[in-house]
């Protein structure tokens, strides 16, 4: 590895949208903007098909507990994004004094996945809340993360309302290239301590096994790094959440172009795991 | 005179022959086991104690200080100890009605055995419980009931999206619900392109959204009733695994208890408790409020305790228990309260015993005083034997002062033999004034404060003496010693016939002369010993009678006991202090003048004569008045007081010293001062016994001893006084020595002849008194003042005739 291909973070952007898992993402953007030295970015999207909805005549709102129809009101909507904008600059700012990071703030209006894909562009890791609505402790993923885990070309870090970053980080490797950026990132989470790093390796063989550990301790070696090594005979979500509560894993790192990640994959693993995850590309 | 001889010396005092105890010390003797002078309330006792009727309970009545408490209870003991040892008893929960806390009953030691069990059972529960619920089956099954809701859910909404977005519609997630829009290219039609689109499109456009809203209500509608389904669904399963799991633990139980249906009702109780209420196992306590600081204590499953209130386990026997502090709650039981953030609260494990419970199937003593002392003990006793149940009620309760949480615990049913202890008065007080109380205690012991003294007995009260001294570690005693007991004993009952059973007395006696005995050195008390304690008895307590006798010395108090007087006797009275009696002389005066027969008591006058007194001078008036005027009225007005006398004056032991100083007033015959006299007069002139006769010698001895005995000296009693003469050592001696006499009188005559050194005179053939004798003196000169009065009489008739 490369220093090119080290990881390096400039521009740290946190999508906010108020709820409970987007302030979760808030706190963990800015650890990680201070610990890179790097700017934290908020963007929060007045979604456009909401106010265009409100704008039709027969908008109904249906209320998701009482099931009752009330009339969307297009002003009042307008009026909430503008004080929910203003609401979550004040926590940014005062979250981002907390870490001493230079922050900005910005409210775009639009279709949320364009426009955040759009204010990605000039970042260099995504955050944002593992889905809008709470609703009990099994979170399922929302649509906006889906979106951004498929489509966004950068580093996306996914975060659950509770979660917080912690140590040990633990990464998946497969000694791909990906994965070496991925192994990278999780060393530097890491920090000096080998005992908060735990290195999980795809092997279906003994042999494959020692090869990848031996790339593995290699790469940390130049880091001046260790790290606990698990082997992981099947990639798949249950296998990895159980290898996840073995390591008290705090932290999950992959590669993002892993197939794990992908599509309905992304979707069972993120159902079982509560901890943020990193898709590192 | 001198018919009437002075008493001889040995009729003073009765003596107790050391020599014909038969023994040399106490340590000889064999423990009395039986308990002497008291066989009519042993009778009583033995027979109450017997008879298992209703209302049949015992009062024992006599003095305090009698062993009243020590022969019942050993009695008592003696008999319980042969009987069956009562149930156990335990409050439990009531899980129907918290507030009535149900009472188990068990044969003795099983109540601390189930106590124990169902601790153990409760541990094992929650163990079991949270050993079941962590089990993968049941994880998984929760699961599923949890999954299956959701995957009904999801479906549904899914469903719903998936047919909004063939439609061309998007369901759109709202600040607070969800809301439908029409789409195109992925994105709403904003509200513009609506307006542009052909009024058919909208309207299909509007009826699909409206359709599509309905739907979504439907849903969401069911989404309430589906979550109430799964958590019955939950509870079900809780409630089968719970079963489960606490099930086979309780079988245990309930087949060890087989035979008491009432423990397998509770059992069966305990076990339904449990499965509804398994959450409060999974949480490892029960709900309430955790408070910063309690947060340490190791949860209990309080509601499922055994308050065993009577434990049997131990017990010998039937129980014999006695209540020193017998208040209402000790008796009867009592709820206690905790505070719990400032509010009080109770339940059934604060349920309190009372002496009742404890007694219960066996016998409780108590002090009769201190029961009707405590407030409101007296009714709840008789309220509990009335209804033979014990009803735990608080008296803030009872009295509805108070209405904080409290409980109706399950009365529990009461067999009881319940023994009072108190003095005469009490009972007899009682007896007349609750008419409950006659209902309940049928039985009264009377404790008799006396036994005769007969050799054998002497022989009793020696093993009884020495019984005492090995109970209380004392030395023996000597013969002599006992024999000086014994004698002490006679003192103290004023009766030579008779010895004192007031053991407290006669324990203290002991204890005081083993102390001095120990003091001097000596291995064995001896009689010196017992003389020396009753001696520094007398000493420490007779402070005032020094003072008394220290004033007539002084002449502050005048008494004469030299010479003759006119109208003037030394009559004799009692001083009695509690614990010390002393006698004293009282100069007694009348004087004797015409009048309308009128016999004045000046001590009555003034109201410092008790009402007993004022009838010994009404009966010594009348006496005059039929001895002397009984054909002519008594024409005299005289007056009679005990000079220097500043308290109340009671008893008529002074009428014979009055009547003799009426009589030395009227015929001016001088009386003796060298002699004191006592003794009541009734109506015919016969001198009547009185009380502290020992006390009223003595007290006379030691005025003329200050003086210097003259050998004239003595005191005259009623002749029925001479059996309770039990005199001091130096009074015996002196008259031993001809130094000091005691005369027993039995007639009015007799006293006056001794006081005054004349005779009295009887009535010869011609009906007159002999001429010079004090009769006929008195006679002479209340036919003199008759005459007079009569003179006068017709003067005066006369002058109005004018």
């Amino acid at each position: 590895v490369t220093e090119a291909q080290e990881l390096v973070f400039r521009r740290v952007l946190v999508a906010l949208d108020a709820s409970a898992h987007s302030l979760a993402a808030l706190h963990a953007a800015a650890q990680l903007a201070a610990q890179f030295g790097a700017e934290l970015a908020g963007v929060f999207v007045e979604d456009v098909n909401l106010l265009r909805c409100a704008g039709l005549p027969f908008a109904r709102e249906l209320g998701s507990l009482s099931a009752a129809a009330r009339p969307l009101d297009a002003a009042a909507l307008e009026r909430m994004m503008k004080s929910r904008a203003s609401e979550l600059q004040r926590r940014m700012a005062s979250v981002a004094e907390q870490q001493q990071v230079r922050w900005s703030f910005s409210a775009l209006r639009g279709q949320v996945i364009a426009e955040l894909l759009s204010a990605a562009r000039g970042a260099d890791l995504l955050i944002l809340g593992k889905a809008t609505r709470l609703s009990g402790t099994h979170v399922r993923l929302g649509s906006t993360a889906r979106a951004m885990m498929a489509r966004a070309s950068l580093t996306v870090m996914l975060v659950q309302h509770g979660a917080e970053l912690e140590r040990p980080v633990v990464v998946l490797f497969d000694g791909s290239l990906g994965a070496r950026r991925a192994l990278g990132l999780a060393a530097r989470l890491a920090g000096e301590d080998h005992r908060n790093l735990a290195v999980l390796l795809e092997a279906d063989s003994e042999g494959e096994y020692e090869r990848l550990r031996q790339i593995a301790e290699a790469w940390l070696v130049r880091c001046g790094m260790e790290a606990r090594h698990r082997r992981l005979a099947q990639t798949d979500a249950g296998a990895l959440a159980r290898a996840m509560i073995a390591e008290g894993g705090r932290v999950l790192v992959i590669d993002g172009a892993h197939p794990v990640l992908a599509e309905d994959a992304l979707a069972r693993l993120m159902n079982v795991l509560s901890v943020p995850v990193i898709a590192v590309r | 005179m001198a018919n009437i001889k002075a008493l001889a010396p040995e009729a003073l005092y009765r003596r107790c022959d050391p020599d014909e105890l038969g023994f040399e010390s106490t340590a000889e003797l064999e423990d009395l086991g039986e308990i002497i002078g008291q066989a009519r309330a042993l009778d009583a006792v033995r027979f109450g104690i017997g008879i298992r009727r209703h209302g049949y309970n015992l009062f024992v009545l006599g003095p305090p200080g009698m062993g009243k408490h020590t022969v019942v209870r050993q009695f008592l003991e003696e008999r319980s100890a042969a009987e069956p040892r009562p149930d156990d008893w335990c409050y439990v929960n009531n899980f129907q009605q918290a507030d009535k806390p149900c009472a188990l009953r068990l044969p003795a030691g099983r109540g601390s055995k189930l106590r124990r069990d169902v601790a153990q059972l409760v541990d094992e529960c929650a163990a079991a419980i949270l050993g079941a619920f962590e089990s993968e089956e049941y994880q998984a099954r929760a699961q599923e009931v949890e999954d299956e809701r959701k995957e009904r859910h999801e479906r549904a909404f899914r469903e719903l999206q998936e047919q909004a977005e063939r439609q061309g519609v998007a369901l759109l997630r709202t600040p607070a619900g969800f809301a439908f829009a029409p789409m195109r290219k992925g994105e709403v039609l904003s509200p513009e392109d609506f307006e542009q689109l052909p009024q058919e499109e909208q309207d299909a456009v509007e009826r699909t959204v409206a359709a599509l809203q309905e739907q979504l209500q439907k849903i969401l509608r069911q989404m309430p009733q589906a979550r109430k389904e799964a958590r019955e669904k939950l509870r079900e399963l809780n409630r089968e695994v719970a079963g489960f799991a606490v099930g086979h633990l309780i079988e245990a139980l309930r087949r060890e208890y087989a035979d008491l249906p009432k423990v397998i009702e509770f059992l069966d109780a305990l076990e339904q408790d449990a499965i509804e209420h398994v959450d409060s196992f999974r949480r490892g306590e029960e709900g309430g409020v955790a408070l910063p600081g309690m947060g340490a204590q190791r949860p209990t499953f309080r509601r499922y305790e055994v308050n065993l209130v009577v434990d049997n386990g131990a017990t010998a026997g039937a129980p014999v228990e006695y209540e020193d502090y017998p208040t209402y709650d000790n008796l009867i039981g009592r709820v206690e309260h905790q505070a719990q953030m400032g509010a009080l609260v109770t339940d059934f494990t604060l349920i309190k015993s009372g002496a009742l419970h404890r007694a219960n199937g066996g016998y409780l003593i108590l002090d009769a005083r201190k029961v009707l002392t405590q407030p409101f003990a007296w009714e709840g006793l008789k309220r509990a034997l009335y209804a033979r149940k014990i009803r735990i009620e608080s008296l803030g309760q009872l009295l509805s002062l108070v209405s904080t949480v409290s409980l109706e615990p399950e009365p529990v049913p009461l067999d009881i033999k319940v023994v009072l202890l108190g003095e005469r008065m009490l009972y007899y007080l009682l007896y007349e004034y609750d008419p409950e109380f006659r209902e309940l205690f049928k039985v009264a012991a009377d404790f008799e404060e006396q036994m005769e003294r007969r050799p054998e007995n002497d022989r009793l009260y020696a093993r009884l003496l020495g019984t005492i001294a090995r109970r209380e570690q004392l030395q023996p005693l000597s013969a002599g010693a006992v024999a000086r007991v014994i004698e002490h004993s006679s003192r103290l009952v004023d009766d030579t016939q008779r010895l004192s059973t007031h053991l407290g007395d006669v324990a203290d006696l002991l204890r005081e002369a083993d102390y001095w005995a120990r003091e001097a050195g000596r291995g064995l008390t001896a009689a010196e010993d017992v003389q020396q304690a009753i001696d520094t008895r007398i000493r420490r307590a007779d402070r005032l009678r020094e003072r008394v006798q220290e004033s007539i010395e002084r002449r502050t108090v005048l008494i004469d006991t030299e010479g003759s007087r006119i109208a003037q006797v030394n009559g004799l009275s009692v001083l009695d202090l509690g614990n010390f009696r002393f006698g004293r002389p009282s100069r007694i005066t009348a004087t004797a003048r015409l009048g309308d027969g009128e016999v004045v008591d000046i001590e009555r006058e003034v109201e410092l004569g008790g009402p007993i007194h004022s009838k010994g001078v009404l009966i010594l008036s009348s006496f005059l008045a039929a001895r002397y005027a009984q054909d002519r009225p008594l024409s005299l007005r005289a007056s009679i007081v005990f000079e220097q006398s500043y308290g109340t004056v009671e008893g008529d032991s002074a009428s014979v010293a009055e009547l003799c100083a009426l009589l030395s007033a009227l015929g001016r015959v001088p009386v003796r001062q060298a002699l004191a006299v006592t003794g009541s007069i009734n109506q015919h002139g016969e001198v009547q016994p009185i009380g502290g006769v020992n006390e009223k010698i003595e007290g006379f001895f030691d005025t003329c001893r200050a003086r210097g005995l003259t050998g004239d000296q003595g005191v005259l009693i009623p002749a029925a006084n001479a059996d309770h003469l039990m005199l001091r050592g130096d009074v015996r001696e002196a008259a031993a020595a001809g130094r000091f006499h005691v005369y027993p009188v039995a007639m009015i005559d007799q006293a006056i002849e001794l006081l005054c050194g004349v005779p009295a005179g009887v009535r010869g053939a011609d009906g007159e008194f002999a001429e010079g004798s004090v009769n006929q003196r008195v006679e002479a000169r209340l036919l003199e003042l008759a005459r007079i009065r009569q003179a006068l009489a017709e003067r005066a008739r006369d002058k109005d005739a004018l």
